[in-house]
């Protein structure tokens, strides 16, 4: 709360004098909706708990010390475990018991049955994704924590200048409407699974007489449509739901703010490679020149522009700048290898995951499900829609990492003295190679293996569905 | 609000090409010597006046492909027709929605660096470019006359009739069509009469129009790449006299005077023909060789104290213009960079548009050619179509392919130049320029393809299989 109040002063103060000043808040902000998914999983980003859980944390000691009960002091970190393991359960369960059915539909029922279960791989591949995300931020805490600190760390304090203020703007900008988005979409897709059951109950209070529909075909020892048991199932399914979904979103969130955040730091450090070295403008570099243009500050310098007239001290001074860029390169193609060491995996999973679900997702809407009903339809464009906002951030991070080759040439290196030139060619040799995220090795993850995907989709669907309709005659 | 660009850099090359286009009716309203309210306005009334008309018209012909849709036949020609002329369509709203990344692009170039000895051979490249484009432009021109006056004249052979499917007997019967060169839907009755002869002349005039402003488009992105094809190819000469120049600076060479003495001879060649005014009052001789005319080889000095660390005796100041020589060959070749990352940014929407569009008509256009049993029309009509569409195709993956080869081959100049006597910071600057230019400069299609003839080879391998495997389903 009085963060809030202090932050909303600070805002305005900003807004009317410099809109340019960046912060850690801004910074910290971008994780507020990640937290709270996270918290609902029973996983914790890092080790600063907010100020609620703090507070729980104590009043639950102070009650242990009361009733003299020298237990062991279990932390936060006990409790969220095995919250997070039972949730984990829960998942599995749910797997265990789909797998099940779905099992039993395929060698005993009717030709019918096997289509109207076919619906169910969808969401157990759903589940499986979400378990795989999960899983990781739980096992590799400490990985992600590293993450968030040295990415921290890296963000610019203070004022920046115009050019790095539309770059973090717009990056910055990106990011929330595609978190802010995703988040509330998903919460859309939970109402949207869990809306038929509900209703066909709410319609049986009043007295209709309609089948009570259950979300999900489970193989259960016992009847499910008996009184009770019907509507603790369909409780327990909505918080299977909840778990699955929030899963899936809590791993792409995370990857998202990540490969943001690294892009952004390339952007910023291409734009510093371009303001490196001075080259003063005539008939060979003229006025609207790009080079021309960053240098134009300097320039105006005074005491800047006797420095550099004297070699030595204009050397050592472009040494110690390279210096300090090419370790935060380094810094970043090695944040760049830990986001793929955390997700590439998941995300192979997640791509064979979409090319089936999207080709089956297309099989039941054409065939099974009806025009107006859209828990299907929903789904298809959530997964279509997920898969694209990976694909494309990929596709950022490779793009701003290819510029920094542009960016080495761009600079004025030919003014430069022989050490730097070589400094930066090995430079040029180095982001030659793009840095990206691949899918376990197999793929890299960029807009050109979108299309792969979809084609794949397509390619399964129309073999599917011509053996359906080859098998209705 | 217009503002009034004073002609310059790429606009002036391409003059007769932005007058062409306002001609055919594309919202371009910059580069007007005049621009007062009354004929801006009189000028978007036009524009505006050939959109409706050909969006109208292309509207009545998909009507008409709707109408008689139950004939497969009937509907496979119609729907070639309606997807071929889909792309003056596009194209048309593409550069109205577009404009201000176009005039973007063709003030890139509006003021570039100098130096005093290469100026004859960029003027010299700049003038191969104009000549190339101008000769590009005279061919699509010529192009576009001919298909219109043959697709015309073939209205006149041949029946002129449309399949319908008999419902009873599901066979396909013939029924009388008025002979028009496209099929579509009027209003107005026009088998015969007045309103057959106006609605004859407004397929004429939408024919034309409509080829036109595709054409013509394609032409500008054309011409864009040519002219930043033949910068490319002036940055390859100019490296060996760079060369030499950096090694003067170090090593003992005979004849640095030559060097310094921007060369002569070329003078002569490149003085133009005034009498080579085109258009007239479109394009300006002044203007552009200027340069030539006024030559910078006089402006050197020769006397002056010689530095005396140089084994040649250079003087400062040729010290001076031997050192800027990298730094203007670095800077123009960013110039370029910058110009075809542009052109690429403006253009490769539409490029892509239009490969998806050609997929499709060249897919239905290799089914239709299964269907050729002799010398009539109908073997004409398809052929034409087809070799149309795949011209189209392969006039822009030529111009993108050369951007390729010529972008990748600076590598190459670089090291058959003689690098190996230059100075230490020649070998540097030859170095980092082989490493940057190994990457080709290639345009892709908002990044699904690049731009380049392996795109054609693909195109043409898929229609030729498609009519393979029609054939011996047939």
């Amino acid at each position: 709360f009085k963060k809030k109040l202090v932050k909303k002063n600070e805002s305005v103060g900003t807004e009317t004098t410099e809109e340019r000043i960046y912060s850690f808040n801004d910074y910290d902000e971008t994780f507020v909706k990640i937290k709270k998914v996270l918290w609902i999983l029973g996983l914790r980003l890092t080790r600063n708990d907010s100020d609620r859980v703090k507070l729980v944390h104590i009043l639950f000691f102070i009650y242990l010390y009361k009733r003299q009960q020298w237990i062991k002091p279990f932390c936060m970190k006990f409790w969220f475990q095995v919250f997070y393991w039972f949730e984990f359960a829960n998942l599995l369960g749910a797997v265990i018991l789909e797998i099940i059915e779905l099992i039993r539909t395929v060698t005993g029922g009717s030709f019918e049955d096997i289509i109207a279960s076919l619906g169910m791989i969808p969401c157990m591949g759903y589940l499986i994704s979400a378990i795989l995300k999960s899983y990781k931020i739980c096992y590799y805490e400490s990985m992600y924590e590293n993450l968030i600190n040295e990415l921290r760390n890296m963000w610019p304090q203070g004022k920046v200048t115009e050019d790095e203020h539309v770059i973090i703007s717009k990056a910055l900008k990106q990011l929330n409407f595609v978190t802010t988005g995703f988040y509330w979409c998903n919460y859309a897709l939970i109402i949207g699974c869990m809306l038929p059951c509900y209703t066909a109950l709410i319609q049986i209070a009043f007295g209709q007489d309609v089948p009570k529909i259950l979300a999900y075909l489970y193989w259960l020892p016992f009847d499910p449509l008996q009184p009770y048991v019907f509507e603790v199932l369909i409780i327990i399914q909505t918080w299977h739901t909840i778990l699955s979904i929030m899963g899936i979103v809590s791993g792409d969130l995370l990857f998202f703010i990540f490969v943001s955040h690294i892009t952004t730091q390339f952007d910023l450090m291409s734009l510093r490679i371009e303001k490196l070295i001075f080259v003063p403008t005539d008939q060979q570099l003229i006025n609207i020149y790009p080079l021309a243009i960053h240098n134009k500050h300097k320039r105006n310098d005074q005491v800047a522009s006797t420095e550099m007239q004297n070699e030595e001290i204009r050397e050592d001074v472009h040494q110690k700048e390279l210096l300090d860029i090419i370790l935060r390169h380094r810094t970043l193609i090695r944040l760049c290898a830990d986001v793929e060491s955390l997700f590439s995996f998941s995300l192979l999973i997640n791509f064979i995951n979409s090319s089936v679900i999207i080709c089956f997702l297309s099989f039941v809407i054409v065939v099974v499900e009806k025009w107006y009903e859209f828990m299907y339809k929903t789904a298809m464009v959530t997964i279509l829609s997920q898969t694209w906002l990976i694909c494309w951030f990929g596709q950022k991070l490779l793009d701003s990492s290819k510029r920094l080759s542009q960016a080495l040439y761009n600079c004025g290196w030919y003014t430069s003295s022989q050490k730097i030139k070589k400094n930066i060619q090995i430079m040029l040799f180095r982001t030659g190679k793009a840095v990206g995220v691949t899918t376990y090795g197999f793929t890299i993850i960029c807009l050109a293996s979108y299309t792969t995907i979809i084609k794949t989709s397509w390619s399964y669907f129309t073999l599917i569905y011509n053996s359906y309709k080859m098998n209705q005659k | 609000m217009m503002t009034k660009v004073k002609a310059q850099g790429l606009v002036t090359d391409l003059m007769p090409n932005i007058k062409l286009m306002q001609a055919a009716g594309h919202f371009l309203f910059n580069y007007h010597s005049d621009n007062s309210g009354m004929s801006m306005l009189l000028r978007k009334v036009y524009s505006s006046v050939h959109a409706v008309l050909i969006v109208v018209n292309y509207v009545c012909m998909a009507i008409n492909m709707a109408q008689y849709s139950d004939e497969v036949n009937e509907l496979t020609a119609n729907t070639i027709t309606v997807l071929f002329f889909a792309h003056s369509v596009i194209k048309l709203l593409f550069f109205a929605l577009n404009s201000k990344s176009f005039y973007r692009t063709l003030a890139i170039w509006n003021q570039s660096n100098s130096h005093p000895l290469f100026t004859e051979s960029d003027a010299r490249y700049h003038q191969l470019a104009l000549t190339k484009m101008r000769r590009l432009l005279y061919c699509i021109c010529g192009v576009t006359v001919l298909s219109v006056a043959s697709w015309v004249t073939l209205t006149f052979f041949g029946e002129s009739v449309r399949f319908i499917a008999n419902k009873e007997t599901n066979e396909t019967m013939t029924e009388p069509a008025p002979r028009l060169p496209l099929k579509a839907w009027y209003p107005f009755n026009t088998m015969s009469g007045t309103m057959y002869i106006a609605a004859f002349a407004l397929q004429i005039y939408w024919l034309l129009f409509s080829m036109a402003i595709a054409n013509l488009l394609d032409v500008m992105f054309c011409s864009w790449l040519i002219f930043a094809c033949e910068q490319l190819q002036h940055l390859k000469a100019i490296m060996k006299p760079l060369m030499e120049l950096s090694a003067s600076l170090d090593t003992y060479r005979p004849n640095t005077a030559e060097l310094f003495r921007a060369s002569s001879t070329e003078k002569s060649e490149k003085v133009p023909d005034p009498v080579d005014l085109d258009i007239r009052g479109i394009y300006s001789t002044q203007q552009d060789f200027g340069i030539t005319l006024r030559g910078a080889g006089g402006k050197l000095q020769t006397f002056g104290q010689p530095t005396p660390n140089n084994p040649n005796g250079l003087t400062q100041k040729q010290e001076m213009l031997a050192r800027s020589a990298i730094k203007y060959w670095v800077e123009r070749h960013k110039h370029v960079v910058r110009l075809v990352a542009s052109i690429g940014d403006t253009y490769g929407t539409a490029l892509l548009f239009h490969m998806l569009i050609s997929t499709i008509t060249l897919t239905l256009l290799a089914y239709q050619a299964t269907k050729i049993d002799g010398v009539n029309v109908y073997a004409f009509s398809t052929l034409g179509y087809l070799t149309y569409t795949l011209g189209q195709v392969f006039h822009f993956c030529i111009f993108g392919n050369r951007l390729i080869e010529e972008s990748s081959s600076v590598m190459e100049a670089a090291y058959s130049c003689q690098w190996y006597d230059g100075s230490e910071e020649a070998k540097t600057f030859v170095q980092i320029v082989c490493q940057q230019c190994q990457k080709a400069m290639s345009i892709s299609g908002a990044k699904f393809f690049t731009v380049s003839l392996d795109l054609f080879a693909s195109v043409l391998g898929a229609v030729v299989t498609y009519f393979m495997v029609l054939i011996q389903l047939k």
